[in-house]
């Protein structure tokens, strides 16, 4: 019984429009690039001007919409201010994304116009996961959302390391992907539903002893909460993240690093605090175990890096560490931190790809990206105001006051003193004070180390510098008001 | 008018300390010694005012500190008991100044010598027009600074700096001890203002603190904290072995800080605080005892030195002793007649003995000296003056009030005044005199009239001093004869009412009267014991026993001056039974050991270590193989779907502070 309203039209307005434009893009790109007749032109930048057209005119169709609060398309997916916030987020971030990404395809010379069209089908994917309310609706926009992914990491079909990438994150992604079904199976075998509403219903009330089918539904809950720690690289599933980190070519990074986690986090909370709430809460201490390790391991993995890339991977394993510990309390308290923090963290996380994108060195007549840690050494003497930015960018992670990394850390932390979860929260503090020395380290190389072989630093380009200034604006004086935040953040969870 | 006596030292500290360099040393003389002048000037009209008017003065500035309970202002109060320490602070400061442009003429720093006599001024008159504790305190600190500064003026000689770290130690217990008793007057009063405490200390007599199961007086427990705080700045007996060390400073340093004004600053927190003090008879007692052995102890030492300024200094000590002793048979005004009058005879002394050594090219040791009344006769005219007063020859200013001290302490067995251990201090005194009058009078006989044991070289260019030198001495001097005299009515006259509500007297003890009606042969002893000491120091140094000293080879006679030159081990006591424990403790245990062994092993080294290894551990893991990572991902799940079942058992086994210690311990392996 296949029931549509206008409505349903309504609220998926947004998504509408981004598949069509994506897929006339698509044709355009077709039908222009094999062109014999036009000598096989190259429209990269052609494709990406029109892709942040696309990506504006959805922010505003977004960020105009009328929020309704209401499950459309039979209950498959859902509209609420949570998936809004996190939508308009997603907008917006990948917005300033694409335009960070500008200057580096033209300097690499990436001209497949392809790495648009998979990067805007990557976009849409998480704009559904965002709002997805049934678990085959979220299976199938995660699976939608990961080949687009495994796409974009082998994208440099030339470069071992990228094949080899994409090769692991296909070969992981489909296992957890084998994961999450046999998870969702398992909790439709035993309670024969599937939409989230419907989950939340059925399991109210139920404890240890009053449910006889409750260990198969561990057994699933399990399993599909292994499935979205893989995907948001918790520990001990974040084996791909630094080998796919390192892999993929540094703008696919870049991708992978700000935004999906986004949208995955807004569905990890849907499900433990809305669909399974009652389960997880005899669960809990499956996610202060996986908090707590990746916790461990992002910091002293990070601790031993030498390469850029690999060094953002760890860190962000011991950021998502944080979000899970807020998400272990099972409180709104722990919601608010860990949904304060993700945002912070893809505010930060921009910011540190626009300055690590923009380490690109002269070495006539080419330039090259810089690779490695030690390369920043002494940049305060080659471009002070890359430095001093880096500089903002890592206290911000390391939470050093005014910051906001800070409250983001002070959030979290608070919520897990609340529960009573001072073993995790003794921890959490230990392991952000070793991980402060790594960020330090990195500022005293820019400042204090001296070097006598100097870098000439190819100027960035106008676009980068504006998305830089904006981020760093934000993040040096987002704390006059940090109620914006925490506003939009209360406004999310207010379902 | 009043702040201006305040800030003209300030002024002219920053001025002379900072720009210095500009204005030269004449500059800076000119300017300093202007500043403390005018300060004379003002302190003598407030004086005027405030003594003899009766009109005293509370000037409340500013909030200083305001937390909570604790509210602290800038506030200065003008007394009469201030006043009177202001006229003597500014005016021998003033003349040493003078005194200074001369003495320090050839030295290069006379710009910061100048600035460092101007701080101190400035930080004396804080402490004594303070009007509350923690601004004393300021002062009191100010003042400890400044005389570490100045004894380390020269810097460069290590005697110099271990004298004034010794002094600055040493007052620093004491220190400790004030700190502490302005802590426990907050904890009481929830105050520091001197009103509020005093006008309410009545109230508090009853009141008491349990410390270790014992129990004592509060009041009682302030006094003594006070009184160690006294006992440190006015060397006396057990804090006292920093005094005679200080020597090593310029000589008119030893004549402004060590002998008239700063010393005497814990005289005046006694007296200052007589209103706290007099509600505890046993800090009375304590102070008594303290006071009168200091002053008997003192001078007995003082008779076997031989640096002519270390005899100074034990006078000083001793008649510190008198000050702080009569404080506790309560006679408070007793005491701050015999601290002004010891100020100008004691500079006068210490200025004198300034100027020989000036004469001398810089030689201290009595024993090099002789035959000088001939070649300076007005420094020879100003230090008999000086001893004179000291040993209270009738009539002169130290004869009013150490007279009048020791006929207290006669008079304290009367049994209805309930101050028996003023026997103590009566036996003490009498003693002492016998002993003050001996080595003062030994102090000119080898100084200025026993054949010259000097160096040729020395008696040639010998000279006497400038004027500049020589009119502080003569002013002095004036001073040291008729001031006693002149104001004898003032302080302690019968019935004066200069002090008003300045000083707090035990009704016990308005019985000054009593003394006029001792028997005379009592009243006699003091001169006759001081005449003794005198015939006693004539016999042996110029005298009959001059050339027969066959008493000096007694087995016991030298083993007891031995000792006394050795002042009684004091400083061989502290330091093999304070110092080089503490010593031992601090580098071996507590540097050695702890800091640089444990902590530094636990802490940042082992730390970084393990840390580092940690790493590079947690990397092995990433070993890029697609199987292995697949199996990490089986094995978390594995065991995460292992401890459901096993969970609600493991919660229990599973402390959270448990894994952390885990943890740590695993950090330190």
């Amino acid at each position: 019984m296949l029931f549509i309203s206008s409505y349903d039209f309504y609220a998926l307005l947004t998504e509408i429009y981004f598949l069509n434009a994506i897929c006339a893009l698509l044709i355009y790109g077709v039908i222009l690039n094999t062109s014999y007749r036009r000598g096989h032109p190259v429209i990269e930048h052609n494709v990406s001007g029109l892709s942040t057209q696309i990506l504006i005119v959805s922010l505003w169709l977004t960020v105009c919409s009328n929020i309704p609060c209401l499950t459309s398309w039979n209950s498959l997916l859902v509209h609420d201010f949570l998936s809004f916030g996190i939508k308009s987020t997603i907008l917006a971030i990948s917005l300033l994304w694409s335009l960070i990404i500008f200057s580096y395809n033209r300097l690499e010379k990436i001209n497949l116009y392809e790495y648009w069209i998979v990067s805007m089908l990557a976009i849409v994917a998480m704009l559904f996961v965002s709002c997805s309310y049934d678990l085959l609706a979220m299976y199938l926009a995660i699976e939608f959302q990961s080949i687009a992914f495994y796409i974009l990491a082998s994208f440099k079909r030339t470069s071992e390391f990228s094949t080899e990438a994409g090769l692991k994150y296909f070969v992981l992604g489909a296992f957890s992907s084998a994961l999450l079904l046999l998870g969702i199976s398992l909790l439709y075998g035993t309670t024969g539903l599937t939409n989230f509403g419907d989950l939340s219903k059925f399991f109210l009330g139920t404890t240890l002893e009053n449910a006889s089918f409750i260990n198969i539904t561990f057994f699933g809950v399990v399993l599909i909460e292994v499935a979205l720690f893989f995907k948001i690289s918790a520990a001990p599933f974040h084996m791909w993240s630094p080998d796919v980190y390192e892999g993929a070519p540094t703008n696919v990074t870049s991708f992978f690093g700000i935004l999906p986690k986004l949208a995955l986090v807004s569905l990890i909370f849907r499900f433990f605090y809305f669909c399974c709430a009652e389960v997880v809460l005899l669960l809990n201490f499956t996610l202060i175990i996986c908090a707590l390790l990746s916790m461990i391991i992002g910091t002293f993995g990070a601790l031993a890096q030498t390469k850029w890339k690999r060094f953002i991977a760890y860190s962000t394993i011991s950021h998502v560490g944080f979000i899970v510990a807020g998400f272990s309390t099972l409180e709104f308290n722990g919601a608010f931190g860990a949904l304060f923090y993700i945002l912070v963290y893809t505010l930060t996380s921009l910011a540190t790809f626009s300055i690590v994108l923009s380490f690109r060195c002269l070495a006539y007549p080419s330039t090259y990206q810089l690779r490695y840690l030690t390369d920043i050494v002494s940049l305060v003497k080659l471009n002070p105001i890359l430095a001093g930015s880096l500089v903002a960018v890592l206290f911000s992670m390391a939470g050093i006051p005014p910051f906001p990394g800070f409250f983001a850390k002070v959030f979290v932390l608070f919520s897990l003193l609340q529960e009573q979860l001072i073993g995790l929260a003794i921890m959490a503090i230990f392991l952000s004070c070793v991980s402060c020395f790594y960020y330090i380290r990195l500022i005293q190389m820019m400042y204090f180390t001296h070097t006598k072989t100097i870098l000439i630093f190819y100027p960035i380009e106008k676009t980068t510098s504006t998305i830089l200034s904006i981020t760093m604006l934000l993040l040096v004086l987002i704390f006059l008001k940090i109620d914006l935040i925490s506003n939009f953040v209360h406004c999310m969870l207010f379902l | 008018m009043y702040l201006l006596i305040i800030a003209l030292p300030l002024v002219g500290t920053l001025v002379t300390g900072l720009g210095g360099r500009w204005i030269g040393r004449k500059g800076s003389n000119l300017f300093s010694t202007t500043c403390v002048v005018l300060c004379v000037f003002f302190s003598s009209i407030a004086f005027f005012e405030v003594g003899l008017c009766g009109v005293p003065c509370y000037i409340s500035l500013s909030p200083w500190i305001s937390s909570g309970a604790l509210n602290i202002s800038w506030g200065f109060l003008f007394d009469s008991l201030t006043t009177t320490m202001l006229v003597v602070i500014t005016s021998i400061s003033s003349l040493v100044h003078l005194y200074s442009i001369q003495y320090m003429e050839h030295d290069p720093h006379c710009p910061r010598f100048m600035s460092f006599l101007e701080i101190f001024t400035f930080f004396m008159i804080l402490l004594v027009t303070a009007d509350n504790f923690v601004q004393m305190f300021l002062g009191w600190e100010g003042v400890g600074l400044a005389s570490y500064l100045l004894i380390n003026f020269w810097y460069t000689r290590l005697c110099a700096n271990q004298a004034a770290i010794k002094a600055l130690v040493v007052n620093r217990v004491g220190d400790f001890g004030l700190s502490l008793g302005i802590f426990t007057i907050f904890y009481l009063f929830g105050s520091v203002d001197y009103e509020i405490v005093f006008s309410s200390a009545n109230i508090y007599t009853n009141y008491s603190i349990s410390f270790c199961g014992f129990s004592i007086n509060t009041l009682t427990l302030i006094g003594i904290f006070l009184l160690i705080g006294a006992v440190g700045k006015s060397a006396q007996l057990g804090l006292h072995t920093w005094l005679p060390d200080a020597m090593e400073g310029p000589t008119p340093v030893s004549a402004l800080i060590h002998a008239a004004t700063m010393v005497t600053a814990g005289v005046f927190l006694i007296v200052r605080c007589s209103p706290l003090i007099d509600l505890s008879s046993d800090v009375l007692l304590l102070i008594t005892l303290l006071g009168s052995s200091t002053a008997f102890f003192a001078s007995i030492v003082g008779v076997f030195q031989n640096d002519i300024k270390r005899v100074i200094a034990y006078s000083t000590c001793s008649q510190l002793g008198y000050m702080v002793f009569v404080c506790g048979l309560s006679y408070y005004n007793v005491g701050m007649f015999h601290l002004v009058n010891h100020a100008f005879f004691k500079a006068l002394l210490f200025l004198s003995a300034g100027s020989v050594i000036h004469a001398l090219s810089n030689e201290q040791d009595m024993r090099r000296m002789g035959s000088l009344a001939n070649s300076l006769p007005i420094t020879y005219a100003a230090m008999l003056i000086g001893s004179l007063s000291l040993a209270g020859f009738p009539f002169l200013t130290g004869f009013y009030s150490k007279d009048l001290i020791i006929e207290i302490t006669q008079i304290s067995y009367y049994s209805n005044l309930q101050i028996s251990f003023g026997v103590y201090a009566c036996w003490l005194a009498n003693i002492s005199v016998l002993f003050t009058s001996f080595y003062t009078f030994r102090l000119i006989f080898l100084t200025f009239i026993k054949n010259t044991n000097s160096y040729r070289k020395h008696i040639e260019n010998i000279h006497e001093s400038p004027p500049l030198i020589l009119i502080p001495l003569i002013l002095l001097a004036i001073s040291s004869i008729f001031v006693g005299f002149l104001t004898k009515d003032i302080f302690v006259g019968i019935g004066t009412p200069f002090w008003g509500n300045a000083i707090n007297i035990l009704p016990t003890s308005c019985n000054l009267l009593e003394v006029e009606f001792m028997p005379s042969l009592i009243k006699w002893l003091p001169f006759v014991l001081s005449s003794m000491g005198a015939i006693l120091a004539y016999t042996i140094n110029v005298g009959v026993l001059k050339n027969n000293i066959q008493f000096a080879h007694n087995h016991l006679f030298r083993k007891l001056a031995f000792s006394l030159s050795k002042k009684l081990y004091w400083d061989k006591l502290y330091n093999s039974f304070i110092v080089s424990p503490l010593m031992y403790f601090g580098y071996n245990i507590s540097f050695k050991n702890l800091d640089r062994g444990f902590i530094e092993f636990v802490g940042p080294y082992g730390i970084s270590r393990t840390i580092k290894n940690w790493s590079t551990k947690v990397i092995k893991i990433q070993t890029g193989q697609l199987t292995h990572y697949t199996f990490f991902v089986i094995f978390g799940l594995c065991s995460l779907l292992l401890l459901v079942p096993v969970w609600d058992f493991l919660q229990f086994l599973v402390d959270v502070r448990l894994l952390v210690f885990c943890f740590i311990a695993l950090f330190v392996a």
